[in-house]
């Protein structure tokens, strides 16, 4: 491998592998050419020797031991929790969970209503009552009372069409209104009886009227005909009165002075009190985990 | 109860058990960390640095030799104290080292040790120290694993993450450095440790 007269990179050669050799990593044939090589070279025994020495020097030095145990810190056993914090865990999840199904369910029966449902429009719609009722006493005979009413009806009732949840509040009314009319009103004249019927009878509106009459149409002045029962009508007069006549008057001399007081509707009243419930207990709940 | 069931132990967050691991390796991992870093309260922040990163991390420990697995942590921290020293040098401790009268803390004197021998023994160790201070870290390191703490060659690759072809030659390296830092600087060897012959 290496000529005899280049020394040089034959001792860099065994000098590089001196280490392995101590370690007994050599290969076999590295280490009897190496081990020969010793045998001759006693500058390359020297230098093993020194080597040998070196590590002799580095196990013998003296190691300080350390000035601390450096064992971590048991942390200690967490405390299950009290009954109070459990409570008010437990009450803030329900109160939560009913305020998600409340808010659930209020959004649901919006959407299926179609319209947003108006909070006070049940309460403005009998606060009305008082000044129909005056309406309706002073009629004048000459006031016509055929075909005009219905299209005067039709036109006047339009405007206020109410919503569904408004019209689903006052339906029961129309069941009694033909009972307490004067038995002048329905003799006078068939076709106010007609008109009568269409207006208490919701389905059959459109064959009565103009044809575009339609049971929402129909439905606030159905929520007269109480009123047309308390008010004792004159039997000294001469025309008919009908609701249609009512409205007339209505649209052409008196505005309603509707007042209306704030109502909410229970559901949100619900939601209401869940929301407070779900802050009080999870303020609870803090204060608890914090003590 | 055996290593392996501590180990398992400690996995599940027994804190304890791992405490017990701490017990049987920290005179080791101190050791390691002082002969690299060469100074005591360095050494003791690397070796605490190293033992809470051992057991944050001991559920990536899938087997093989505990011990290499440990130093590899303790290797990092100690290379985390070095870069962290040269950017704000300190003050050595070496003068502690070399007074017989105010030895280093922890260093125990054996009983049948004369005052002198224990003196020489001093010098001895700051004159390694010094020398392992001349290699590279990573020199440094293998030689202190091979011949300080007695691991194999296998076990050092573990520990610094390499091969064993690497391995040698790093320990070939230092090893060779050591010795030419010892030959030159002889006078600072005790004499009773000196070279009995000729050096080469």
């Amino acid at each position: 491998m290496f000529g005899r007269n280049n020394s040089t990179e034959l001792h860099t050669w065994v000098e590089a592998r001196l280490s392995d050799y101590l370690d007994q990593q050599l290969p076999a044939n590295d280490h009897a050419r190496l081990e020969q090589h010793l045998g001759e070279c006693a500058q390359c025994r020297a230098s093993l020797e020194a080597l040998r020495w070196t590590i002799a020097l580095v196990k013998q030095a003296p190691v300080p031991a350390a000035r601390k145990s450096f064992t971590l810190p048991v942390p200690a056993p967490r405390s299950s929790p009290s009954f109070g914090f459990a409570f008010a865990r437990l009450a803030t999840a329900m109160a939560t969970l009913a305020l998600v199904a409340t808010i659930g369910i209020d959004v649901i029966t919006r959407l299926g209503a179609g319209a947003p449902a108006p909070l006070m429009a049940p309460a403005a719609q009998k606060r009305t009552e008082p000044t129909q009722a005056i309406a309706l006493a002073p009629i004048p005979a000459s006031q016509p009372t055929e075909a005009p009413r219905m299209g005067i009806a039709s036109k006047s009732a339009s405007p206020a069409v109410p919503p569904a949840s408004a019209l689903s509040a006052t339906l029961p009314a129309p069941t009694k209104a033909p009972a307490p009319l004067p038995p002048s009103a329905e003799v006078s004249s068939t076709q106010s009886a007609d008109t009568a019927k269409a207006q208490t009878q919701p389905a059959r509106a459109p064959v009565a009227g103009s044809g575009t009459i339609t049971p929402t149409m129909v439905a606030p002045t159905a929520t007269i005909a109480p009123t047309q029962t308390a008010t004792p009508l004159p039997t000294a007069t001469p025309a008919p009165t009908t609701i249609a006549q009512v409205q007339q008057r209505e649209s052409v001399s008196a505005s309603p002075v509707t007042y209306s007081a704030p109502s909410v509707s229970p559901l949100r009243l619900i939601e209401i009190g869940l929301f407070f419930a779900v802050i009080f207990f999870g303020t609870l709940m803090l204060l608890w985990r914090r003590r | 109860m055996d290593e392996q069931a501590l180990i398992h132990a400690a996995q599940q967050g027994d804190v304890a058990a791992f405490n017990q691991i701490v017990r049987a390796y920290q005179a080791q991992v101190y050791r390691t960390a002082y002969r690299v870093l060469g100074d005591q309260a360095a050494a003791e922040d690397a070796t605490q640095e190293a033992f809470i990163s051992a057991f944050k991390h001991i559920r990536a420990y899938r087997g093989g030799s505990f011990k290499a697995w440990l130093l590899r942590i303790v290797t990092n921290a100690c290379y985390d104290q070095l870069r962290a020293k040269q950017r704000r040098p300190t003050a050595s401790l070496e003068a502690i080292l070399l007074d017989a009268d105010n030895p280093a803390p922890g260093v125990d004197r054996a009983a049948p040790e004369s005052p002198q021998d224990f003196v020489e023994r001093q010098e001895l160790g700051a004159t390694i120290q010094r020398g392992l201070g001349t290699l590279p870290p990573d020199q440094r390191m293998t030689l202190i694993l091979v011949d300080i703490e007695g691991l194999s060659y296998d076990e050092v690759a573990q520990a610094m993450q390499t091969n064993l072809g690497t391995v040698k030659s790093r320990l070939s390296r230092a090893r060779l450095a050591l010795r030419d830092f010892l030959v030159q600087q002889v006078e600072l060897v005790p004499a009773r440790y000196r070279l009995k012959s000729e050096p080469f």
